[in-house]
């Protein structure tokens, strides 16, 4: 009997300890890394990433990649023609797509779990297969123009595009990863297709897998789908931020209702131990921001700030106003002010939980979570995705005080709107 | 041997309380001494926990003097407690929970109050809903702030003309009952709240026997449970029934179709609804899963009804639903018609209708790609743990737990035969009321009293 119960003990254990393994792995397969969060849902989200981004190609192919990865999914494969390919993604409810930013591209991959097998067979041929059939990438890129347009004629994206090319002029960050129209006009199917050569490679690639499905099978899956893959040296590009030390203003004039400002500041590496600290800091001074220039003030209806992770990292402070002088100055004065006062203990519990809050609300669904780890992994580890909860937690006043003071030691403003709102001025010192 | 026997059952018994009942493994049922429910979404996808509190009350236990103050009840556990004593404490101890999308909502057949906050935070969140629900001080000048913000909240509403429209199809539609599908209520009933009206739904409707917990997120089911008891345990039964006590009146039949005209100078093109008594889940629990197939059928653009409406000129969208409660869930028709073509589109709504139970309406592929494509959006609805707990909550009140987990199987059984049925038993040959929303301009053109009647 003693036996018996001592089996059923190890068995119990056995169980429950399979049923708590939900937390975040990471495996090789045939040479490539992959990332495999279990959970309950079933939801399956996967990404294949590929690592480089903007620093992968020059200015004047600009678009290529984004254009290069959404091919993938929608100009057909060797085994399925785009309609047969669009037919079955249909059936089975299933999402597929590619696109590239910044630090890297992905292709990805959105079904129900029951529909798993079918969604990879396409997810796999995509990947490993695709046609870049002329015809369709003509139309691919015809789309990719009237997106791009859109793009322009939306204010605060239009703003965020100025940002970055002022404040990363001569560096890969420079490039926008949608192209303009004349850069992607300028692209062939076989541009497509000999670009896709050079990124498919185990060493640059690597798979998030998020939902339920078992490790081993999902193991086998790639080993068969992608044990072909090409395996190439490579080695990351090093990218240093510039250090925006001055108060430069670029104005780009347009006709626009409102007027939008914005500033870039310097900030830490993701992998920093001021990272969180200095994010937190800003996420309080978007608290102060929105409360001063629209609860007291009525000056702008949108102020805000975002820190921005990339390989070259830098956080915002943007608004939209017909006040432009009287909102950069309150940017100023309220910036000035947390710096030079800092957080309290107090003020930085309630940034801390509603910083939790409002990052993870939005971030539910597989592919969110996706999306932060594949993040995370690009930027350093995708255990900082992981661990971003409890280094919350550890954060104190000093390292938030110490973090906005060291890194914020100067802004480099964009303005987008009627130059007339703007005239003779120049940005308060900081 | 007794000790052995206990052992083995203690070893045992994490199996029995996983084998439940038919819930998916992540999700857990539990029930106080006091009758509160305890539902546990367990989701680790992301470091937060949606807590929230349901009450099967709304406007259909509502009599005509209460319309619209089920609502305003849930508003006012937000305006101060026994912890916190004004609305200002509240939020601002929310606030410092890192509470977000605080808020409450009241419908046809429930009522709910919920949250979302760090997972770290459960159990001063579980007390912060426990001070909110059962220790509300009611404060007659808070309830006067409160009033004014539902008589807004009404009038900008009755500035939409499509709510016009579907205000004048509660009255053609429920009769004399119409306030027991309105959670809004009237300016009157709003205006003349007191606390003893306040009261007087909390005493009826406001128990742990009429209630359900939901937490969902990166919590253990056990933790919750120990909680639950913890917190929400010396939470007194009412001792009794309350839909015993104040039964739900069961509407009259409607016993012939009924056309209606609102005409609003804020209307910018003519749109249409018809509205039918549809099935509940009391009495005709199949109907409610080919009434689900069916509409999903006929919304696809390769319908024979969208080819008729739609491809064909007459209207600019089609679509019918049916909404799943336990009262009676109406069928609803709507259409967009063609401004220059409003008596023609009419005409063949009507030819539709008569066409539904046809085999060719009904195509067998057509009838097993919306069974698949239903299946895959309930797994999707079910992905973001914060809104899942609505879907929950909204199918314990409306329904039940066990209608919620067989829906897919239960949807996979529907036949022909069965959307046959329902279309039989429902729609065709079955009294209806129709409204036309239209500016006064138009109608002055078309004249649509002379064409938007019965029998036409």
């Amino acid at each position: 009997m003693k036996r018996t119960i001592l089996i059923l003990i190890i068995l119990l254990a056995c169980i429950y300890s399979l049923r708590a393994q939900s937390v975040t792995q990471s495996f090789n397969a045939d040479g490539i890394k992959v990332i495999f969060k279990p959970t309950s849902k079933n939801v399956i989200n996967v990404r294949i990433y590929f690592r480089g981004g903007v620093a992968n190609y020059s200015p004047n192919q600009a678009g290529i990649e984004n254009l290069t990865l959404d091919a993938t999914t929608k100009c057909g494969t060797k085994k399925y023609n785009k309609n047969a390919f669009k037919d079955s993604t249909d059936k089975y409810g299933i999402l597929t797509y590619g696109s590239s930013t910044y630090d890297y591209g992905y292709i990805q991959l959105n079904c129900i779990s029951k529909y798993f097998n079918q969604g990879w067979n396409l997810f796999s041929e995509a990947v490993m297969n695709p046609v870049f059939d002329a015809d369709e990438v003509k139309l691919l890129k015809e789309r990719k123009v009237v997106i791009s347009r859109n793009n322009q004629s939306n204010a605060e994206t239009s703003l965020m595009l100025l940002q970055m090319q002022n404040a990363f002029k001569n560096t890969p960050y420079a490039i926008d990863p949608d192209g303009s129209e004349e850069t992607v006009n300028g692209l062939t199917a076989n541009d497509l297709k000999n670009y896709y050569e050079t990124i498919l490679n185990k060493n640059k690639v690597f798979i998030v897998v998020v939902g339920n499905i078992d490790k081993q099978v999902l193991f086998k899956k790639i080993l068969a789908a992608f044990g072909s893959m090409p395996s190439q040296s490579f080695t990351p590009v090093d990218l240093q931020a510039p250090v925006w030390k001055d108060n430069k203003l670029l104005i780009e004039s347009r006709k626009l209702s409102t007027n939008y400002v914005g500033a870039i500041m310097n900030a830490p590496d993701f992998t920093s131990v001021n990272y969180v600290p200095f994010r937190l800091g800003i996420s309080g001074l978007g608290g102060n921001l929105y409360q001063y220039l629209r609860s007291q003030l009525h000056l702008s209806y949108n102020p805000g700030t975002n820190t921005v992770p990339l390989k070259m990292p830098f956080a915002t402070m943007t608004a939209g106003t017909n006040n432009v002088p009287e909102v950069m100055a309150g940017m100023v004065n309220v910036l000035k002010e947390i710096r030079n006062s800092g957080l309290n203990d107090e003020w930085l519990q309630h940034i801390k939980n509603t910083y939790i809050t409002r990052s993870f609300i939005n971030d539910q669904s597989a592919a969110a979570i996706t999306d932060n780890i594949g993040s995370a992994e690009i930027l350093g580890g995708w255990q900082y995705a992981d661990d971003l909860p409890q280094l919350v937690k550890m954060v104190t006043v000093e390292q938030v005080n110490n973090a906005l003071n060291f890194y914020v030691v100067g802004l480099r403003w964009t303005f987008l709107g009627n130059p007339e709102a703007i005239e003779n001025y120049r940005p308060p010192a900081f | 041997m007794v000790k052995k026997t206990c052992l083995i059952i203690l070893l045992f018994l994490p199996f029995f309380t996983l084998a439940q009942s038919k819930l998916p493994g992540n999700i857990y049922l539990d029930k106080l001494p006091n009758g509160l429910e305890i539902l546990v979404v367990e989701d680790n996808s992301v470091p937060l926990a949606t807590v929230m509190m349901s009450f099967k009350c709304g406007a259909f236990t509502e009599q005509e003097k209460f319309n619209g103050l089920t609502g305003l009840y849930q508003g006012m556990l937000e305006r101060g407690n026994k912890e916190f004593p004004t609305a200002q404490d509240v939020g601002y101890y929310g606030g410092a929970l890192g509470v977000q999308a605080r808020n409450s909502s009241t419908s046809e057949e429930y009522s709910t109050c919920y949250f979302t906050l760090p997972k770290l935070n459960l159990e001063q969140g579980l007390n912060f809903l426990n001070s909110e629900v059962r220790f509300s001080k009611m404060d007659p000048g808070e309830l006067e702030k409160e009033k004014q913000i539902q008589d807004e909240q009404l009038k900008q509403k009755e500035s939409n003309p499509y709510f016009s429209l579907s205000t004048a199809m509660l009255h053609h539609l429920w009769g004399d009952l119409y306030y027991r599908k309105s959670a809004i209520g009237s300016h009157e009933t709003i205006l003349s709240a007191t606390p003893a009206l306040m009261d007087s739904i909390k005493n009826k409707y406001y128990y742990p026997n009429n209630a359900i917990l939901i937490v969902g997120g990166d919590v253990s089911h056990t933790d919750v449970f120990t909680l639950a008891e913890k917190i929400y345990g010396n939470w007194q039964a009412s001792g009794f029934d309350p839909f015993k006590n104040w039964p739900v009146p069961e509407f009259k039949p409607l016993v012939k179709t009924d056309y209606f005209i609102v005409e609003s100078p804020l209307s910018k093109s003519p749109y249409i609804t018809i509205n039918w008594r549809g099935p509940d889940t009391r009495n005709d629990i199949p109907s409610t899963y080919a009434a689900d197939v069916f509409s999903y059928l006929v919304n696809q653009k390769t319908s024979k009804l969208s080819q008729a409406l739609v491809q064909s000129g007459l209207a600019l969208s089609v679509s019918i639903g049916y909404t799943t409660l336990s009262h009676v869930g109406p069928i609803g028709l709507v259409i967009e018609p063609n401004p220059s073509k409003v008596k023609e589109c009419m005409d063949e709504v009507r030819k539709q209708i008569s066409l539904m139970d046809n085999d060719d309406y009904l195509p067998a592929g057509e009838i097993e790609t919306a069974k698949r494509m239903l299946e895959i959006r309930k797994v999707r609805e079910e992905e973001i743990t914060s809104d899942y707990v609505h879907i929950l909550s909204f199918w314990w009140t409306c329904a039940s737990l066990d209608y919620f987990v067989g829906y897919n199987a239960n949807l996979q059984k529907v036949t022909k035969a069965d959307i046959k049925a329902y279309i039989n038993k429902y729609i065709k040959n079955k009294p209806y009321c129709a409204g036309l929303l239209i500016s006064p301009e138009l109608n002055q053109q078309i004249n649509a009293e002379s064409f938007f009647k019965p029998n036409n």
